[in-house]
């Protein structure tokens, strides 16, 4: 094993693999940094290039981009309050809110150095424990996702900003939102109208893009008369090593949420990261904090899409399966070479799957590397007068819209999306909360109804070891507070009446 | 002044020649790019046939051609941009189970296979039902006296149920006479991966889909529905001849608006041919574990109706017709 491991780091450390996963790593955080322009598409575009390529150089240029991609997201989300990938949405709340209050250039590095942690930490589980992740991920049935998806939707509570109820009107309509078009179970028609854009459910990007970002540039072009000066400092990069200490604790969980909710089948970085934003919140020691731009706020969920990565790796190499769209085309990349991802790949080909695993490893060096080198230069976007700003990220929104399925009905559904961001920002609606209604719901409902079938009307069933453990974690934050509110209260009541009988 | 305008000139006269010498400009084809609609997203069986095809279809077109991914509403977005497109073959649309199906299970699907002309059919593998490596469910046999025993206690898994994946399996059913539970999945490839995590009995996935847990053995197909072995598959049964036979195939095939004039027809006919005959296509294709079933133009066109009232019986006799 170790001179198979050895073997892997000299294979990679050629030059001609190196330049290729540098490369890859630079497109993908472009790519992910361009609203519109997902992770799966980066590494769609790219896939039948690498086909001609060895395979060893052809792999690790997906990789590569699918590690950078991910990262990418959260610079968008961070400078410009739009979610450059679906799984940066939880790192607008507080990255966002934080590059306003002028240290656009602090939160760059705290993603930077969060997304590392959790790529690395996903990187060594796919490497040491793969075979047991891939096996607990396996045991995930219809039981396990339904209350998994409840867990993830608790992430509400956490990115509500303060009103819990305003958040929860939020989520309720985007599950609303969430269940127009065909559905993909039965096949029945809901809210579409008979309109051919609708059918296929409302465009989940597009409709990300216009509630982040538009309200944002509506309200810039209100304020552009108050010709306002911005901070032209570019603020350090690195927090104070006693900031990035802190934060250890909160990327260690996120990294392991995102790793096993990377493995799982079906759920990606976009859960991940919201599942690991919602627990951050929970066991912070400083919860009122989360959403005013903290540091933890932008380390649990970049640690947790980035532990993704890694973890989505694992069930396609160990077992052959594609948990998601992008590692369904890395599958097929696998296939063009005439390898088969699966049991027999470490044993037919235990070299290729080193390399992968020191690959993996030395593009997430290159990321650490660009974000770091990049933030200065990123962080410059904040210089740009509003004036000028506004009016590229709209056309940003209008191009990253349409050219996610070259359909101007996106560009439409983008639109209408901005104008009911731009009014719920108005009356005071938490947009994330919205954003999870839409991502969660459907798992929600698809995952009940096949639960319903499976436990064929036997309610109890419905709690299976693994299934309530994750209940228990999901309503944990909500019990908790109420058992410590009640139990003081109940003493506090025993001394009145005790100071009652002696008056 | 008499020398103003040497090179247009000259250039109307060259251009002239060149026209003298081929066909009539307007029936030039393909005057640009290709462009062949994905009705589904990437990484899919679809897109995978559909990337193949454009890679190798271009030498034999005479032109150049891209994919577009126009996914969504169960294929009626892709399908009904291709469908829609002026008809001069420069917008072709990946023809697959869904046109043929979904018409007859989904309330106001805008298009079916009428609203094209056929081009070719590149591909159709059957449908099969497989079990876990560790079940008591030897052969089909087994699963059919398992099912029997306990009417609807046995979890079959499948895709959608607008698609050809859970009306082959319903209709099996009807036909061996049995109830099982139907878990409908995302598609096939969710329902293979509940059944190695154990959460469903057996599952329905074409043959291309089943192939590579097969090959790692990690699942074991009990019958292939067909009328003729499965070649990737030697020594899976086949149910042809049995009681509970159903011929149910994916397939994927090339389209055209309809419209389209018969000269450019025949031509996409004939690049489809070659491309399809084209040994380095045949050898990509068979990676994936498929095999090329090639069927042109309008004989194809006939299949596809058949298709198409075949799969309308199966959904209104599994109950789920679209009103």
């Amino acid at each position: 094993m170790g001179e198979l491991f050895l073997q892997g780091v000299g294979a990679i450390l050629q030059p001609d693999i190196l330049l290729i996963l540098f490369g890859s790593v630079a497109v993908g955080i472009i790519g992910g940094a361009l609203p519109g322009i997902s992770a799966t598409m980066s590494v769609a575009v790219v896939s039948p290039l690498t086909f001609a390529m060895e395979p060893l150089p052809g792999i690790m240029a997906l990789l590569g981009i699918y590690t950078g991609a991910v990262y990418g997201g959260s610079i968008s989300a961070i400078l410009l309050g739009i979610p450059g990938t679906p799984g940066a949405v939880a790192t607008v709340m507080d990255g966002y809110t934080m590059g306003r209050r002028g240290q656009a250039g602090r939160a760059l590095g705290i993603a930077t150095l969060s997304s590392f942690f959790g790529g690395v930490f996903s990187v060594l589980a796919l490497g040491l424990l793969a075979y047991p992740i891939a096996g607990f991920a396996l045991s995930f049935g219809p039981r396990e996702y339904l209350a998994l998806a409840f867990f993830a939707l608790t992430a509400v509570a956490a990115l509500s900003g303060g009103s819990a109820l305003k958040g929860g009107v939020a989520a309720l309509m985007g599950m609303f939102f969430a269940t127009i078009g065909i559905d993909e179970m039965y096949g029945t028609s809901r809210f579409h109208f008979g309109q051919l854009g609708l059918m296929g459910g409302i465009p989940f990007i597009p409709a990300i893009i216009g509630l982040f970002a538009v309200p944002e540039t509506l309200a810039a072009i209100q304020g552009i008369s108050a010709v306002r000066r911005r901070s032209l400092q570019v603020s350090r990069i690195l927090p104070e090593r006693s900031a990035l200490v802190a934060l250890l604790p909160a990327q260690l969980r996120s990294s392991i949420i995102g790793t096993i909710v990377g493995a799982v089948p079906g759920t990606g970085s976009d859960i991940a990261a919201i599942v690991a934003y919602s627990q951050g919140k929970n066991l912070s020691r400083a919860p009122e904090t989360f959403g005013t731009g903290c540091d933890e706020g932008i380390a649990c969920p970049e640690s947790g899409n980035n532990a993704a990565v890694g973890g989505t790796m694992i069930p396609l190499l160990t077992l052959g399966i594609p948990g998601g769209a992008v590692t369904a085309i890395i599958l097929g990349a696998f296939m063009t070479h005439d390898l088969r991802p699966g049991p027999l790949l470490l044993q037919n080909n235990a070299d290729l799957v080193y390399q992968i695993f020191v690959g993996m490893f030395v593009a997430n060096l290159a990321m650490l590397l660009f974000g770091l080198l990049g933030a200065r230069v990123f962080a410059r976007v904040i210089q740009i007068p509003e004036a000028m700003l506004a009016p590229i990220v709209l056309l940003l929104c209008v191009v990253g819209a349409y050219a996610l399925n070259n359909n101007v009905f996106d560009v439409y559904v983008m639109a209408a999306a901005g104008l009911l961001g731009y009014a719920m920002v108005r009356v005071g609606l938490p947009r994330a909360p919205l954003v999870i209604g839409l991502i969660v719901g459907p798992m929600v409902e698809r995952e009940l109804t096949r639960t319903i079938l499976v436990i064929r009307g036997d309610w109890l069933q419905l709690f299976t070891p693994t299934s309530t453990v994750i209940w228990i974690l999901a309503a944990l934050p909500f019990v908790v507070p109420l058992v410590r509110r009640l139990l003081p209260r109940g003493r506090r009541r025993a001394r009145l009446t005790a100071a009652g009988n002696a008056d | 002044m008499r020398n103003a305008h040497p090179i247009p000139f000259a250039a109307v006269l060259l251009a002239t020649a060149a026209m003298a010498f081929s066909v009539p400009a307007d029936a030039k084809f393909p005057r640009k790019p290709v462009e062949l609609v994905i009705p589904f997203a990437q990484g899919g069986g679809t897109d995978r046939v559909g990337r193949m095809f454009a890679d190798h279809a271009p030498k034999y077109l005479g032109g150049s051609m891209f994919v577009s991914n126009r996914t969504g509403g169960s294929g009626a977005v892709g399908f009904a941009h291709g469908a829609q497109a002026r008809p001069d073959g420069h917008v072709l649309t990946m023809a697959v189970t869904t046109l043929v199906t979904a018409p007859s299970t989904v309330a106001g699907y805008p298009v079916d296979h009428s609203s094209f002309a056929p081009v070719c059919l590149l591909a159709a593998l059957p449908m099969t039902l497989s079990v876990g490596v560790d079940s008591p469910h030897k052969t089909i046999e087994d699963f059919m006296a398992a099912a029997g025993k306990q009417p609807g206690a046995l979890k079959v898994g499948t895709a959608g149920a607008a698609t050809n994946n859970y009306l082959a399996g319903v209709a099996f059913a009807k036909k061996a006479g049995i109830e099982a539970t139907f878990v409908p999945y995302g598609g096939a490839g969710p329902a293979l991966v509940a059944l190695l995590g154990g959460h469903v009995d057996a599952a329905m996935a074409d043959a291309s889909e089943a192939l590579p847990y097969l090959q790692g053995k990690q699942l074991r197909t009990l019958v292939a529905f067909s009328d003729a072995p499965v070649s990737s598959m030697p020594g899976v049964p086949i149910s042809a001849g049995k009681p509970y036979h159903v011929n149910v195939a994916s397939f994927r095939g090339i389209a055209a608006p309809k419209g389209t004039p018969k000269p450019i027809l025949s031509q996409l006919v004939s690049a489809c041919e070659k491309t399809a005959k084209d040994p380095a296509f045949i050898e990509q294709m068979g990676k994936f574990g498929m095999e090329v079933n090639l069927m042109l133009g309008d004989k194809f066109g006939e299949w596809l109706r058949e298709q198409h009232e075949t799969y309308a019986q199966a959904a209104k006799s599994a109950g789920i017709a679209a009103k």
